[in-house]
């Protein structure tokens, strides 16, 4: 039997295809989970400054040092405006970051998929150093 | 012979390649809870307490340097609103890259680029007292072709 070049395309694309199919999914993240059930234990009126962060340890605004890294760039500069805010309203913020992707490869055609969120929590206190707000936001599962 | 046959096809089909880039950033509140914001009688506590912490109090991530806009930088130019806190921002954007040819390496002589970006943008403004004084809503959409 003699094969045509037409029958041959026909079956080696389709074989070039699979040959190069690739799926590859990965996710990170920036940050420390925040405990739902430890939020949960911080209480409106009740809870205190020490008790938070004995609870959840230092907040976002003391992990930076915001004069080391706006030496870095405009987003850092930024990044410390905010922290300045924060802690002028005297709030703690806790934050997580998380980035999930997918990749699918095939010879014709690259998917690619990522998705980039946050877990916020803001803590408030009042001038006696007792918390007066929790708002806290969460997208992400337990690790 | 044959393996010219055989670089050639991998040639075209390599030329006729398609590459699609997605990224989403954040996601919005639930659009009830956006929906139970009332202007004039809604609190920033109870904000605080549907929709939870806003933009604002987002530190810039290191993931964040992939996207094409920094938020923070916008919201200082839209009126300084980060040191005076009277505006809560709700924000979450898609960006979507399409590239037709090979793929997005080598001369763009041989690429053809679409991009198209969405971002739904709540923003919340409150009184002297701490109550919402208008909610607005901005969905902006744009196309770009290289």
């Amino acid at each position: 039997m003699k094969i045509t070049d037409g029958v041959r395309a026909v079956f080696l694309l389709p074989a070039l295809l699979l040959t190069s199919c690739l799926y590859v999914s990965a996710s990170g993240a920036f940050g420390s989970y925040i405990d739902p059930a430890t939020v949960s234990r911080i209480v409106p009126g009740e809870s205190t400054k020490g008790q938070v962060l004995e609870l959840l340890g230092p907040p976002e605004e003391f992990l930076r040092s915001e004069v080391l890294t706006s030496l870095g760039d405009d987003a850092s500069r930024v990044s410390g405006a905010v922290a300045l805010g924060n802690r002028a309203q005297d709030a703690f913020t806790y934050q997580l970051d998380t980035l999930s992707s997918w990749a699918s490869m095939l010879l014709f055609y690259n998917h690619v998929r990522g998705q980039i969120e946050t877990d916020l929590l803001v803590i408030f206190f009042d001038p006696e150093d007792r918390v007066r707000e929790v708002s806290f936001r969460t997208v992400s599962r337990k690790p | 012979m044959r393996c010219a046959s055989l670089g050639l096809w991998v040639a075209v089909a390599a030329a006729c390649g398609c590459t699609t880039l997605e990224i989403h950033y954040q996601r919005l509140p639930e659009r009830e809870a956006l929906a139970s914001i009332q202007e004039g009688i809604t609190t920033r506590g109870e904000v605080l307490q549907r929709l939870g912490p806003p933009e604002e109090f987002r530190q810039p991530s290191p993931l964040d340097r992939t996207r094409s806009t920094s938020p923070q930088r916008r919201r200082i130019l839209e009126g300084g609103e980060v040191f005076f806190q009277d505006t809560y921002t709700y924000a979450s954007e898609r960006y979507r890259i399409n590239t037709f040819g090979l793929l997005p390496v080598g001369p763009s002589l041989f690429r053809v680029t679409w991009r198209k970006s969405r971002e739904d943008r709540w923003r919340l403004e409150f009184d002297e007292n701490d109550v919402v004084r208008t909610v607005s809503h901005v969905d902006e959409s744009v196309d770009e072709d290289h």
